[in-house]
């Protein structure tokens, strides 16, 4: 993976060679970024975090990125911005592609698709096997955000990350004390929506747990 | 005459030496020594009336899911069969289009202890374990129904069942697992939340979301009372252990012992998305060790050779192979399969333009603790074999592609003997999917020895297995014609995406 384009003020200089290094990893990740609000409020609150915006719609991918490119040349002088990127790819398919083991510290969950029909739920962002690549890439201690109108998919959220072993569910207060989750809760461009329609939000937080001891 | 066999394997059961070979729905065993045939089980058999249910400890009534009959294969353009309509259980009526009225074995394995033989069908989405007779026969011991085409199977060291499916679950379940009351075992089993008596709507009216979701909802709402969750439970031990979002092409279960002497069990799991995933066994297959990552086509067949469990050969729709060391997912070596047919077909003048499908990867052990690896690929008339050494390393000039004289269904290896009995498609033309008329001596079957040099001698034995082959009066009461049986012999190359919009559907 090269990243050296989508970060390109944190390309390392000292080395050569392709793909160009960055001098540091991503380590923030917005699965379903839509249209990149979380993105531009979280860049100037994890000033020296790389975060990534992941959207599957090609087209809503591209305007996050021409947005990003905008608001950058806009900061020219205070130079922010340079921190977020956005890129478009199936992640329920390609997250492996992206990041190495332990690679990331956030992902952030935020009103993914419900998928209502019974039928559907296999293609739900959330399942009991897929937590396992999220616990793959997520290093031990790191957080997973949820968060969504729906009640129904927030029970299901809830149930399969609590059912993997790997992931334990953030009390209330943890909740509360984490800044991310107040930027999650008003900055999206879905949590507006919900907010104008005064519908509630449905929040809940992971972490993922050490692994445990190999059974020999 | 009887049609090839698609699927080949060899067996030794206490002092029985048999030979398993599948023509389409039908599972014959062979005198490995004798060429003459044993048995013969068939899933034509399983619906006639009566008769020979004695062995069916599980009877057939829980008939089979009448939902989705496709294809065994989806290459379109070779299957051009006749359509045989059958009733699906919503009334519509579908196509069955492999051209035959019973499911094709898909996947054959054995226990180590040879006693039982495990068998798989799309079709019919069933798990059989079959019981081998002291004679050398099979009966059906048990059959369980998966909710999903099945579509890798392989067995643990401790004899569990490992299966995957089109939709990239694994499941695992005991071998000898028994019809239950109620699926006691559900670790990471999908559970729906419980669904009250009168509906409730999946999402309120302020939910927000797109047009399509809305419809949906709108639809949910003039519902008066939910259905019963519709993913019947099943009826027998079993877990879903990992699961990939993606077609599950291939598994393998692997013990290693490590440094401090202690075993760990893995799993390794392929797929068409182009990853290879390394998990913990059961109970821990939730936690994925690794990933290796390199393939840049689906990948279709992992192998694991038995004195090397440390490395991984895989192949699918690149024109390469890679070897890998699969516990930290790097690449040891990599084997044009292209440029060595290339070199090949110099001496024949022959060149070959359809892209490699890679359809079987085996491996036989010599007495020197290193090996040889076996390749086959689809619809090509001859196996690629390369050395490979004690570091995992590919032998450089012991790499060759031997041409046969038909194209290669299956490879069974037998061990003990250093010997391989190739399975040939002697319906088509080779190198082709094309329609060749059999002569009555073609060769089912050829036997090739490994040398102490490393390349494969064809032995005149075994003849006898082709001889009771062409000779039986037995034909399949079904089809014979050669289109059909396209479909039930190549199956790889329609997992190749096709267009820049594979995963389209999914921009919606």
């Amino acid at each position: 993976m090269d990243w050296s384009t989508y970060y390109p003020k944190f390309v390392d200089s000292t080395t050569t060679g392709t793909p160009r290094q960055l001098v540091k990893d991503v380590t923030v990740a917005d699965i379903g970024c839509g249209f990149g609000g979380l993105l531009m409020a979280l860049s100037p609150l994890m000033p020296e975090e790389l975060i990534i915006g992941m959207e599957i719609r090609l087209r809503v991918a591209e305007f996050v990125q021409q947005k990003i490119s905008a608001l950058r040349v806009q900061h020219k002088d205070d130079g922010l911005y340079q921190n977020i990127a956005c890129l478009r790819a199936n992640t329920m398919k390609f997250l492996p592609n992206f990041f190495k083991k332990s690679q990331l510290s956030k992902i952030f969950l935020c009103f993914p698709d419900p998928h209502f029909k019974a039928r559907k739920h296999k293609a739900r962002i959330v399942s009991t096997t897929l937590n396992s690549e999220y616990a793959f890439v997520v290093k031990p201690g790191g957080i997973i955000y949820t968060i969504t109108d729906v009640e129904d998919l927030h029970v299901w959220m809830v149930q399969h990350f609590e059912k993997h072993p790997t992931f334990e569910r953030l009390s209330k207060e943890e909740e509360d004390s984490d800044p991310s989750v107040k930027v999650m809760a008003i900055e999206t461009e879905e949590g507006k929506k919900v907010e104008r329609n005064e519908g509630q939000k449905f929040i809940a937080c992971f972490k993922r747990l050490e692994d445990e001891p190999w059974i020999e | 005459m009887l049609t090839p066999f698609q699927k080949l394997l060899y067996n030794g059961f206490g002092s029985r030496k048999v030979l398993v070979a599948a023509s389409g729905p039908c599972l014959r065993t062979f005198d490995y020594s004798s060429g003459h045939i044993i048995s013969r089980w068939s899933y034509l058999d399983l619906d006639a009336p009566a008769g020979n249910k004695s062995s069916d400890l599980h009877d057939e009534d829980d008939a089979p899911p009448r939902k989705k009959h496709k294809i065994d294969s989806g290459n379109a353009s070779d299957s051009v069969s006749t359509e045989i309509l059958i009733e699906n259980g919503s009334g519509r009526q579908k196509p069955r289009r492999n051209g035959f009225a019973a499911p094709c074995i898909t996947h054959l394995t054995a226990t180590a202890d040879g006693r039982h033989v495990v068998i798989i069908s799309g079709e019919d989405k069933a798990i059989r374990v079959l019981e081998m007779t002291e004679e050398g026969g099979l009966h059906q011991f048990s059959k369980r129904v998966l909710p999903k085409r099945p579509s890798a199977l392989t067995l643990t060291p401790e004899d569990q069942i490992l299966c995957a499916d089109k939709f990239g679950d694994v499941y695992s379940m005991p071998l000898l697992g028994q019809t239950i009351e109620k699926a006691s075992n559900v670790d990471m089993q999908d559970q729906e939340p419980p669904i009250d008596e009168l509906f409730k709507p999946a999402a309120t009216s302020k939910t927000v979301h797109t047009k399509h979701n809305l419809r949906i909802l709108e639809l949910q709402q003039k519902q008066k009372k939910t259905k019963k969750a519709s993913t019947t439970e099943l009826q027998f031990e079993h877990n879903l252990i990992l699961g990939h979002v993606s077609l599950l092409t291939d598994i393998a279960s692997v013990r290693l012992q490590t440094p401090e002497g202690r075993s760990r069990t893995y799993i390794l799991t392929s797929d068409r998305d182009e990853h290879i995933r390394v998990s913990r066994s059961v109970p821990q297959a939730h936690i994925i060790e690794n990933f290796c990552l390199g393939h840049e086509q689906f990948v279709n067949k992992i192998h694991v050779p038995s004195w090397q469990p440390g490395t991984l050969i895989s192949g699918g729709g690149d024109d390469y192979l890679l070897v890998w060391d699969w516990r930290t997912g790097t690449i040891r070596d990599k084997l044009d399969l292209k440029s060595l047919l290339a070199q090949s077909q110099t001496n024949t003048g022959e060149t070959t333009t359809f892209p490699i499908s890679v359809s079987g990867i085996w491996s036989v052990e010599t007495m020197s603790g290193s090996g040889s690896i076996i390749i086959a690929c689809e619809k090509m008339n001859g196996l690629f074999t390369f050395a490979l050494s004690s570091e995992g390393q590919i032998i450089i000039g012991q790499s060759i592609f031997k041409q046969l004289s038909h194209n290669v269904l299956d490879v069974a290896i037998v061990q003990h003997e250093q010997r391989i009995v190739v399975s040939l498609d002697i319906m088509h033309r080779p190198g082709s999917g094309e329609i060749t008329a059999a002569h009555d001596h073609s060769s089912f079957v050829v036997v090739l020895h490994l040398q102490s040099d490393g390349t494969w001698e064809e032995m005149k034995e075994l003849i006898a297995v082709n001889t009771h082959a062409q000779q039986t009066k037995e034909v399949l009461t079904e089809s014979l014609d050669p289109t059909v049986w396209s479909g039930v012999f190549y199956n790889a190359e329609h997992l190749r995406k096709r267009g820049p919009l594979a995963d389209a559907e999914e921009e919606l």
